[in-house]
C-alpha cells in the first residue's frame, strides 16, 4: 500500500518538476525568418508562436517522447521527435511552402481565361457582356483580346491566321455544330449565346489542352452557371425586340427550372434608320430557351440547357457582275432569302467519385436546318431572261444533325498532381441539298472517336507543366491520328512568370470538300497544324501585361484546283506577337485593357495560286476597352475602339494574286448604362452606338465573274457592314434577382 | 479491504485528474483569450490565433477555440495586405466552423448555433473583400443565409442584428442598402448588446461579447 502512496507521489512530484524549455528558430527555404509560425507538441495545449525574428520559446511540464510540430498556412508541416527529461531543448526548424492552387503558377500560354471562381483571370465573366460594341454576342467580346481578327464580313472566330471553320466553341465540354446564327453572305454572323448563360470563359488561341480537338487554330471553352441564388422573372424591351422569362429556385436550394422567351424583329428599327442593303425581310426570329439545374447527392451537379430558334431574313443587293454591263437597264439585283430553324440542348453531369476522382459526363444534341433560295432580278425586281446568268433561282436545303457525348475523369493527387483522361464521341449527319436544274441530294455520316490524357505535374509553386495526347479517328476519312500537347510554366518571382505550349491539332477538312471524297477518291486526310507558343505574364496590383509570341505551321491543308480532284496539298504558316495590358488601378474608377497583335501569315490552299497572305489575315490589329461606372449616379460608360490594318482581297484585274489592300479599319463603340429600381424591378437602361464617328469600312471587294462588256476590266463593289452605324436602346428589368449588384460590384 | 483502498485511491488520484482537465481547458482558453484582448499588433493576433489553434487541435469536439480562431483570422482578414490569401485561409476555417455546428455540445446550444452562424457569415463578408467584383454575386446570398440561421438559432444574438445592420449601411441604396433600417437594426443590436452585460452569468465565460463598439459607431 505505502509503495503504490509513494509511486503516486513520486509520479505527481516528477510531473510538477520536470519543466523543459523549449526554443529555436524557424525559416523558410531561403533561410528567411518566418513570423507566426505555430509550434506545438503534439496533443498538448504547450507550445508558441514565432516572433518577427523567427524565434520561439516555451515552456512544457510534458516529459518522455513527445512530437514537436512547427505548422503555417501555405507550408508544409515539419514534426519532430524530441524526448523531454526538463533543462533546455533548441530546435530549429526549416518550412518548405506547400504547392496550393493559389501560389502555384498556372500555365497561360495560349489562353484568356474569364471566371468568377478562379483568382487571378484576366477577365471575369462580366467582362464578356459590358465590353462595349459588342451588343451582348460574346464572340464580339472575345474580338477586344489579341489574336482575333476584325473579321466582321465572315461568319466565325479568326484566330492567328486561321478561317473561323478553325475555331470551335465548346459548352460545357462538348462541341458545338453551330454556334453561330444565320449568316448572310459578306455580312456575318452573330453568336447564338445568351452571355448571361456562362459563369466562365477560356479564349485559347493556341496550344490548347488535349481534352479539345478538331480545331486547327482556337477553342472557345464555355461552362454554363450553377444555381441561381433566387428565384425571379425578368422582362427585356429594346428597340429591337421583347422578351421575358421566369426562373425558379425550389425551397431547399438543390434545384431550379427556367424559361425564357425572345422575340427580335429588326424591321421597325431598318425603317427608321437606312441600310447599305434592301432587307425585303429584317431579322426576325423567335426563341424559347429552357434550363434545368440540380445538386444530386452531396457532390453532384446536373444541368440541361437547350432551346429552339427560328429565324427569317431577306436582302436584295446589287449584283456585282450585272454591274460589268455598261446598260443601266441591265443592273441586276441578287436576292438572297434565308429561313433557318435551330435546335440545341446540352446535358451535363459532374460529381466526385469517392474522394479524390471526379467524373464529368456531358451529352450534347443538336439540328439545323437553312433553306435559302437566291435570285437574280431585274431593276424592277421581275425574274431576268438573259444567257449570261443562266441558273437564275438557285433552293438549297442544308441540314446537320450534330450529337456528342463526353466522359472525362479527373484524379487529383498531393500537390496538385493529377491525372486527366476520357473520352469523347460525335455522330453527324450532314444532308444538303442543291437545286440548279434538277435536285441533288447527298448524305454525310461522320463516326469521330476520340481518346485523350493528360497529366498535371507540379514540381514546386514555380515549376508546372502539362503533358497530353489525344488519339482521334474520323469515320469519313478513316483515318486515325495522335496529337501530343505539352506545356510548362515557370514562375520567376510573385508578379512574373514564363510559359510555353507545343501541340499537334488536327481538324477533318470542311463537310463540303468531303462530299467528293466518298465519290470514289477517299484518300483526304486530317488537316494539322503545329503550335509553338511562348508566353510571359506580368502581374501586379491590378495591373497585368501579358506579351506572346507565336509560330504556326499548317500542313495537309485542302487545295481545289479546277478541274482536279481536291487534295490535301496545302499549307501556310502565321507567326506573330501579341501584347496585352489591363490596368484597372493608374485611374481611379476606370478599368481599361489595350490589346495588340501583329501576325505575319501567308496560306497556300483552295484555289490559291500561290502562298500568299489570306484575306482575312490583317497584319495590325489593336483595341481599346475602357469602362468606367459612377456607382453615386448608378450611371457607366464602357467604351471600345478597334484598329485594324487593311487586309488583302484579290483584284482579278490585276496580274498578281491577292495584291490589292483594303483602307484600314476603325470602329469605336460606346454604350451607356443606367441602373435603377423601378416598382421592385431593378431596371437597367442600356444606349449603345456602334461607329459614332462614321467611319467608313470596307472588308472587301466583290468582283464581276464575267467581263460582259468587254473591256478587259471586271467591275467590282465593296463588302461594308449593313450599316455604317448602330443604335442600341433596350431596357432590361428583373424582378427577384439582382444582377445590378454584378454590375455594381464590378466597379467597386 | 485492500481492493477496496486501492479502488478508493485510484478514484482520489483520477477524480481531481478530470476536473483537471476541465479546468485546463478553461485555463487555456482564459489565457488565450487574455492574450486576445491585450493584443496590439500583427504578431499578438497571430500568437493569441496560434494559442487557439493549438487548444483546438486537442479538443477536437469543442466550438470555443475554433470560434476565436475564426474570428481573428476574419478580423485580420479584413486588414489584410494580401487579401485573397487571407480569404483563401477563411475559407477552410469556414468548413470547420460548419462542422462545429454537429459536435454534440453546440447541437443543444441554439446561442452557440447562432454565434457560428455569424461568424461564419463575416467570414464570407471578409472573403468578398478579395476581389468583389467576382466574389460579391456568389458570396453575398451565402452570407444572408447565415445572418438568417444565426438570428433564426438565437432571435438575441446582438451581433447577427450588428452585421446586418453593417451590411445594409455600407450597401448603396438603389441596391437594397438602407442607412435607416441599418441604424435600427444597429438600436436593437445595442438594446441585446446592453442586456447581454447584464445577464454575463458564468456559464457562458466564453461566450462572445464583442461588437458593442461597432454597433455604437453606427447608431453615431
Amino acid at each position: 500500500m505505502r509503495i503504490l502512496l509513494y509511486l503516486i507521489l513520486c509520479f505527481s512530484s516528477i510531473y510538477v518538476q520536470a519543466q523543459t524549455l523549449i526554443s529555436g528558430k524557424v525559416t523558410n527555404w531561403k533561410g528567411e525568418a518566418m513570423i507566426g509560425v505555430n509550434i506545438s507538441i503534439a496533443g498538448t495545449y504547450d507550445g508558441g508562436s514565432t516572433d518577427i525574428n523567427g524565434f520561439y520559446s516555451f515552456e512544457t511540464s510534458e516529459t518522455g517522447s513527445v512530437l514537436l510540430t512547427a505548422s503555417f498556412t501555405g507550408y508544409e508541416k515539419n514534426e519532430i521527435m524530441l524526448t523531454l527529461k526538463g533543462g533546455k531543448i533548441e530546435q530549429n526548424f526549416k518550412l518548405k511552402e506547400k504547392i496550393s492552387k493559389l501560389k502555384a503558377v498556372r500555365i497561360t500560354a495560349g489562353a484568356f481565361e474569364a471566371s468568377d471562381e478562379k483568382q487571378g483571370t484576366t477577365l471575369s465573366s462580366l467582362d464578356m457582356v459590358t465590353t462595349a460594341g459588342s451588343n451582348g454576342d460574346n464572340f464580339s467580346a472575345l474580338k477586344t483580346l489579341p489574336g482575333a481578327q476584325q473579321t466582321n464580313d465572315q461568319e466565325g472566330l479568326f484566330v492567328r491566321g486561321g478561317t473561323g471553320n478553325e475555331t470551335q466553341t465548346f459548352i460545357d465540354g462538348t462541341r458545338v455544330r453551330n454556334p453561330f446564327g444565320v449568316a448572310i453572305p459578306d455580312l456575318g454572323a452573330r453568336g447564338r449565346f445568351n452571355p448571361f448563360i456562362f459563369k466562365g470563359t477560356i479564349f485559347s488561341s493556341g496550344g490548347y489542352s488535349a481534352l479539345y480537338g478538331q480545331a486547327l487554330s482556337s477553342a472557345v471553352i464555355l461552362s454554363t452557371i450553377d444555381l441561381p441564388t433566387r428565384s425571379a422573372a425578368n422582362m427585356s424591351l429594346s428597340a429591337i425586340g421583347v422578351g421575358g422569362g421566369y426562373q425558379q429556385l425550389t425551397k431547399d436550394k438543390k434545384q431550379s427550372a427556367g424559361i425564357n422567351y425572345n422575340y427580335t424583329n429588326l424591321g421597325p428599327y431598318f425603317n427608321i434608320i437606312r441600310q447599305n442593303v434592301d432587307f425585303i425581310q429584317a431579322p426576325t426570329s423567335h426563341q424559347l430557351d429552357a434550363n434545368y439545374r440540380a445538386k444530386i447527392g452531396k457532390t453532384g451537379m446536373l444541368k440541361f440547357y437547350g432551346y429552339t430558334n427560328n429565324t427569317n431574313t431577306g436582302i436584295r443587293r446589287d449584283n456585282v457582275t450585272s454591274l460589268d454591263y455598261n446598260e443601266a437597264s441591265k443592273k441586276y439585283k441578287d436576292e438572297y432569302k434565308v429561313r433557318n430553324n435551330n435546335s440545341y440542348g446540352n446535358l451535363s453531369y459532374k460529381t466526385f467519385l469517392g474522394k479524390d476522382w471526379v467524373m464529368q459526363l456531358g451529352y450534347a444534341i443538336s439540328r439545323n436546318e437553312d433553306s435559302i433560295n437566291t435570285k437574280i432580278l431585274s431593276s424592277s425586281n421581275q425574274q431576268i431572261a438573259d444567257s449570261n446568268f443562266p441558273g437564275n433561282q438557285t433552293w438549297i436545303h442544308n441540314q446537320n444533325f450534330f450529337t456528342s457525348g463526353k466522359a472525362v475523369f479527373d484524379r487529383e493527387f498531393y500537390n496538385l498532381n493529377a491525372i486527366r483522361f476520357g473520352l469523347e464521341y460525335v455522330y453527324q449527319i450532314e444532308e444538303p441539298s442543291f437545286s440548279f436544274t434538277q435536285p441533288q441530294q447527298f448524305q454525310l455520316i461522320e463516326n469521330y472517336k476520340a481518346l485523350f490524357a493528360e497529366t498535371d505535374i507540379h514540381l514546386s509553386n514555380n515549376i508546372a507543366a502539362k503533358i497530353g495526347g489525344r488519339l482521334e479517328h474520323s469515320s469519313l476519312l478513316n483515318k486515325l491520328n495522335f496529337a501530343p500537347r505539352i506545356s510548362a510554366a515557370y514562375k520567376l518571382n510573385d508578379q512574373g512568370q514564363f510559359s510555353g505550349a507545343y501541340g499537334i491539332f488536327y481538324q477533318n477538312p470542311d463537310m463540303q470538300y468531303l462530299y467528293f471524297n466518298t465519290a470514289g477518291n477517299n484518300n483526304l486526310l486530317f488537316q494539322r497544324a503545329d503550335h509553338y507558343v511562348i508566353n510571359y505574364l506580368f502581374q501586379h496590383k491590378d495591373r497585368l501585361l501579358r506579351i506572346e509570341a507565336y509560330n504556326k505551321t499548317y500542313t495537309n491543308l485542302i487545295k481545289t484546283p479546277i478541274n482536279a480532284y481536291i487534295t490535301n496539298n496545302g499549307s501556310g504558316y502565321a507567326r506573330g506577337i501579341e501584347l496585352f495590358y489591363r490596368d484597372k488601378t493608374t485611374f481611379k474608377g476606370i478599368d481599361y485593357w489595350v490589346s495588340y497583335s501583329y501576325i505575319d501569315s501567308k496560306r497556300d490552299f483552295l484555289n490559291y495560286p500561290i502562298a500568299v497572305q489570306p484575306n482575312f489575315v490583317a497584319n495590325h490589329v489593336g483595341s481599346i476597352v475602357f469602362k468606367k461606372f459612377w456607382t453615386k449616379y448608378m450611371f457607366g460608360v464602357n467604351g471600345t475602339y478597334t484598329y485594324s490594318s487593311g487586309r488583302p482581297y484579290n483584284d482579278p484585274n490585276q496580274n498578281s494574286f491577292m495584291s490589292g489592300r483594303t483602307i484600314d479599319y476603325h470602329n469605336v463603340g460606346i454604350s451607356l448604362n443606367y441602373l435603377r429600381s423601378i416598382s421592385k424591378a431593378y431596371t437597367v437602361f442600356v444606349l449603345s452606338i456602334n461607329n459614332p464617328f462614321n467611319f467608313k469600312q470596307v472588308y472587301g471587294f466583290n468582283y464581276a465573274l464575267q467581263d460582259l462588256n468587254n473591256d478587259g476590266q471586271l467591275a467590282r463593289s465593296e463588302i461594308l457592314p449593313s450599316a455604317r452605324q448602330f443604335v442600341f436602346l433596350g431596357m432590361f428589368m428583373s424582378w427577384g434577382i439582382d444582377r445590378s449588384q454584378e454590375a455594381i460590384n464590378n466597379n467597386l | 479491504m485492500k481492493s477496496t483502498l486501492i479502488i478508493f485511491i485510484t478514484l482520489l488520484f483520477f477524480q481531481p485528474a478530470w476536473s483537471q482537465t476541465e479546468n485546463k481547458y478553461q485555463q487555456a482558453l482564459k489565457n488565450a483569450l487574455g492574450i486576445m484582448k491585450e493584443a496590439k499588433e500583427g504578431e499578438d493576433f497571430i500568437k493569441a490565433a496560434n494559442a487557439f489553434e493549438r487548444i483546438a487541435s486537442v479538443e477536437k469536439d469543442k466550438w470555443e477555440p475554433l470560434y476565436y480562431l475564426g474570428f481573428i483570422k476574419t478580423i485580420g482578414a479584413f486588414n489584410a495586405a494580401d487579401k485573397t490569401a487571407a480569404g483563401e485561409e477563411l475559407q477552410s476555417l469556414t468548413t470547420r466552423l460548419n462542422e462545429a455546428l454537429e459536435f454534440t455540445d453546440v447541437k443543444s446550444n441554439n446561442k452557440a448555433q447562432s454565434e457560428i452562424h455569424a461568424l461564419i457569415a463575416m467570414m464570407y463578408s471578409a472573403r468578398m473583400m478579395a476581389n468583389p467584383m467576382a466574389l460579391g454575386s456568389q458570396l453575398a446570398p451565402l452570407n444572408q443565409q447565415h445572418l438568417d440561421l444565426a438570428i433564426t438559432s438565437n432571435a438575441n444574438n446582438p451581433r447577427a442584428y450588428l452585421l446586418q445592420a453593417q451590411n445594409l449601411f455600407y450597401t448603396p441604396e438603389a441596391f437594397g442598402g438602407d442607412k435607416k433600417r441599418a441604424k435600427l437594426l444597429a438600436q436593437k443590436a445595442m438594446d441585446l448588446f446592453n442586456e447581454e452585460a447584464n445577464q454575463q452569468d458564468s456559464d457562458d465565460d466564453f461566450m462572445p461579447t464583442w461588437g458593442k463598439d461597432q454597433a455604437e459607431n453606427l447608431i453615431k
